[in-house]
């Protein structure tokens, strides 16, 4: 699986931050339970690019996400079909007719929606935040800090 | 899993981000941080081969105004533009070139076409749009005929997505009143609809600058929607809307009297009554395909007088399309095919047979199929082939091909190049006709092509982030050749009306500029410069090869928009808008200048957000701009004194459409918002 892993990470030059790919999270996450942070952007959410670039250049952020957590990094407007452990969510998205995933939706009503999005979800599945907008370093430390005591 | 949502202990810690379960909404008020959010998405290009600008409501909220029409001129490269002093009939320039040149769509659909344009402009509420796409330059390859020279995609509010309630009330200093309210109901789990209203009165009759005649149309108007939402399995799409407008608007000497002068020789005024009904549904096949099937209708009615001359019109236009969406493997494949039929009939010679005794309004069928395919060989390459074929009775079939590719070397930079061509069928509507009288014959001729557009366009986009925030930008320069236009010839033989080839074309070429910056501090800044040359070349009467500037287009122009969030919920926006020298419309001899000053309209806008609604309030105009000589002869718009070789020597005839720039000088406005979630 590590091999997996690793080429995943390798594959991609936008991945370069510690995120993991939804597929494996679901293989990970029996085995090995953690909170689970899922990060949503769009590909035209600009606050979301510097969000990222937040991310990247925190090295303490980054390794936190990456031990600690499991962070997924999902395309809220993804054509694809999209398993969350053991449930699936369909697209309707085409590469000319684009909407919000019904992922997103199982955490948000469709009102609210605002990128970047943020759920936090603890050890035992359960939802305990969910945010939008630009969360800065320092205060995400803090939140992995106190999911990790809970 | 859970579904249940917890509250999370962290709330204290976090400033910048807004959390939205389970606070009660007074705790949520306390956090008088403010919250960067990317839901506006000023300027943001679709990630498609063919470039696609879109903008969201909110967009348009930084500077707002009751109508899409004078909205759209903060878009770089899109210029609402006055034709007529007293009517204030208007049409939307993009890149230059004139409003018949720009195809309007309300949800993918034809249905703001030939004559609904000219008043049916001002008839599209701001509040009905979610967002507008905009491609700029020819794009008859997906829409058909008249997307010769741009497109604008309007699309409306989805009823699933909107609050319960919302109200909009808004007034300015010149008392011009708008209302706008929409109510949002369930029908059990699945079904939403939305109502929404829309009223706008000016009923404040001005004349600042004492010419006689009102400086701005009286307007009243009443715009009902209604949108239903239906919720399918697999998140599979239905949606059925309607939506019916009137509008009477009156400009003309201060004295005018609708009841009493309308079409009557004593006092001249302009007088419109329009009747308008929409009709608009798409429905996904319930298939595993991406299949689907969307209708509309309208019936546009234009009931005017124009000093004497009466002009009464009535056109149809429905429209039918059914369309395939289909990924297979590196392919994102579009089949469609299509079917627009207008009628059009009016009360001028244009529209009846041969021997001028009986009505002979035109019907055109116009079916079509196309085909797209946007390959993805990899990330970074992306080429898009599109093609088209429409069929008319006097052109026979036309094609539409498109070429368009997309490379993007890394997460900075894009680059796309792209070929498209656009294409109008001849449409017996124009304005000239209300002039006519008397029986004429109407003659197309045989071999008449339809207008076409061929346009070559490189945009290139530039996206990093740094520090301080994200920086976009987004170059065009564009070529686009039109050839070929039709137009009635009304002199040659005073017993008919000649549809023929003209030989000559356009052309509209140059370059556009937009900057967004976004800063980490909740500061957003929008800078858009155009600089765009279009000009026509004709054979004129002694055979001589002329270039003439085209008219209502400045070679510069530009806009701006700064958006500032403080802390407790205030937003501060500053734009505006400036247009370089512009040529106008002149009479031989005339003493008005050709070409217009430079000007900048600039406009401030304060907003205060409470917990359930919010109070926004301005100043527009703030420069005070006022253009000046908007009439010619105003104290004899009947042309009854012209032949007086003393007091008009150069034989001045009433004149209107010499408009550069609003009438309306320096304005305060001040709005309400409220909802109930």
């Amino acid at each position: 699986m590590k091999t997996i892993n690793t080429l995943l990470f390798g594959l991609s030059s936008m991945f370069c931050f510690s995120q993991i790919d939804i597929t494996v999270f679901n293989h990970h996450y029996h085995k090995n339970k953690k909170a689970i942070m899922i990060y949503f952007y769009t590909d035209w959410c600009s606050i979301c690019k510097i969000q990222e670039n937040q991310l990247e250049r925190n090295f303490q952020l980054r390794d936190k996400l990456n031990k600690e957590v499991y962070f997924l990094k999902i395309d809220a407007e993804s054509c694809e079909e999209l398993t969350f452990l053991n449930h699936t969510y369909s697209s309707n998205n085409t590469t000319y007719r684009k909407n919000t995933h019904d992922f997103v939706y199982e955490f948000i009503h469709p009102k609210e929606v605002n990128f970047p999005l943020w759920v936090i979800i603890d050890k035992k599945i359960n939802v305990i935040g969910i945010y939008t907008g630009l969360i800065q370093s320092k205060e995400l430390i803090q939140i992995i800090n106190k999911i990790k005591k809970e | 899993m859970n579904k249940l949502i917890l509250p999370i202990l962290l709330t204290s810690s976090l400033s910048h981000a807004q959390k939205i379960d389970s606070i009660p909404p007074q705790q949520n008020e306390n956090l008088n941080e403010v919250v960067l959010t990317g839901t506006m998405k000023p300027a943001s290009r679709k990630h498609t081969s063919i470039p696609v600008e879109v903008y969201t409501s909110k967009f348009f909220k930084t500077n707002p105004n009751p109508t899409l029409f004078e909205s759209i001129g903060m878009v770089n490269g899109i210029q609402p533009q006055i034709n007529c002093n007293v009517c204030a009939t208007g049409d939307i320039h993009v890149n230059g070139m004139e409003g018949p040149y720009t195809m309007i769509l309300i949800d993918g659909m034809p249905i703001v076409s030939a004559l609904s344009t000219v008043y049916g402009l001002n008839g599209i509420p701001s509040s009905l749009v979610d967002r507008i796409e905009v491609v700029k330059g020819p794009s008859s390859s997906l829409y058909g005929t008249e997307a010769m020279g741009g497109l604008i995609n309007i699309i409306t509010k989805d009823a699933s997505k909107v609050n319960k309630f919302h109200a909009d009330i808004y007034t300015t200093t010149w008392l011009e009143n708008n209302i706008d309210l929409t109510y949002k109901f369930n029908i059990k789990e699945k079904t939403s609809s939305l109502i929404g209203l829309n009223y706008y009165l000016f009923n404040n009759k001005q004349d600042k600058n004492r010419d006689n005649f009102t400086d701005v149309t009286l307007q009243e108007r009443l715009s009902i929607f209604n949108k239903w939402n239906f919720k399918r399995e697999e998140n599979k799409i239905a949606s059925l809307a309607t939506r019916y407008v009137y509008e009477d608007r009156w400009g003309g000497e201060i004295q005018y009297n609708k009841k009493i002068h309308r079409g009557s020789e004593e006092v001249y005024g302009e007088s419109i009554l329009t009747n308008r009904i929409e009709l608009i549904g798409l429905y996904q096949l319930p298939t595993v395909e991406h299949i689907y099937a969307q209708f509309s209708y309208n019936f546009h009615q234009q009931n005017s007088f124009y000093g004497t001359d009466s002009y009464q019109a009535k056109q149809q236009v429905v429209f039918g399309q059914l369309y395939w969406d289909k990924i297979f493997r590196k392919h994102s494949l579009l089949f469609g095919t299509t079917i627009r039929y207008t009628y059009y009939d009016d009360n001028t010679p244009g529209t009846l047979n041969q021997d001028g005794t009986k009505n002979n309004p035109m019907r055109t069928p116009l079916p079509g199929i196309f085909f797209q395919d946007e390959i993805t060989f990899n990330p970074k390459h992306k080429l898009l082939l599109g093609y088209r074929l429409d069929y008319d009775k006097y052109h026979k079939d036309i094609h539409s091909p498109r070429l368009a590719y997309k490379f993007t070397p890394n997460k900075f930079h894009t680059l796309r190049g792209s070929f498209g061509t656009g294409f109008r069928v001849v449409n017996l509507f124009t304005e000239d006709h209300a002039a006519l009288s008397g029986s004429r014959e109407v003659i197309i001729k045989n071999n008449l092509n339809p207008e076409k557009s061929y346009n070559v366009n490189i945009n290139y986009v530039f996206n990093n982030t740094y520090n301080f925030g994200n920086l976009n930008i987004d170059a065009t320069a564009f070529y686009t050749y039109f050839s070929n236009k039709i137009i009635g010839d009304f002199d040659s033989d005073p017993n008919s009306i000649i549809y023929d080839n003209l030989d000559g074309h356009a052309i509209s070429k140059g370059i556009s500029l937009n900057t967004d910056l976004i800063f980490k501090f909740p500061l957003k800044v929008n800078i858009g410069i155009s600089y765009i040359d279009v000009f026509r070349k004709e054979t004129d009467e002694n055979n001589q090869k002329i270039k003439a500037q085209q008219i209502h287009s400045p070679k510069w122009s530009g806009n701006f928009t700064f958006s500032y969030s403080m802390p407790k919920k205030w937003t501060l926006d500053l734009t505006g808008i400036w247009y370089g020298k512009m040529r106008l419309p002149i009479l031989p001899n005339d003493y008005r200048p050709e070409y217009s000053n430079p000007y900048l309209l600039t406009n401030i806008q304060i907003t205060k957000k409470f917990p359930k609604f919010e109070v926004y309030g301005g100043i527009k105009n703030l420069l005070n701009f006022i253009p000046d000589n908007p009439l010619m002869r105003p104290f004899d718009p009947f042309n009854k004194n012209i032949d007086d070789p003393i007091n008009n020597p150069y034989g001045y005839t009433f004149d209107t459409a010499y408009n550069y720039a609003p009438l309306q000088g320096i304005k305060g406005f001040i709005g309400f918002r409220y909802s109930i979630k």
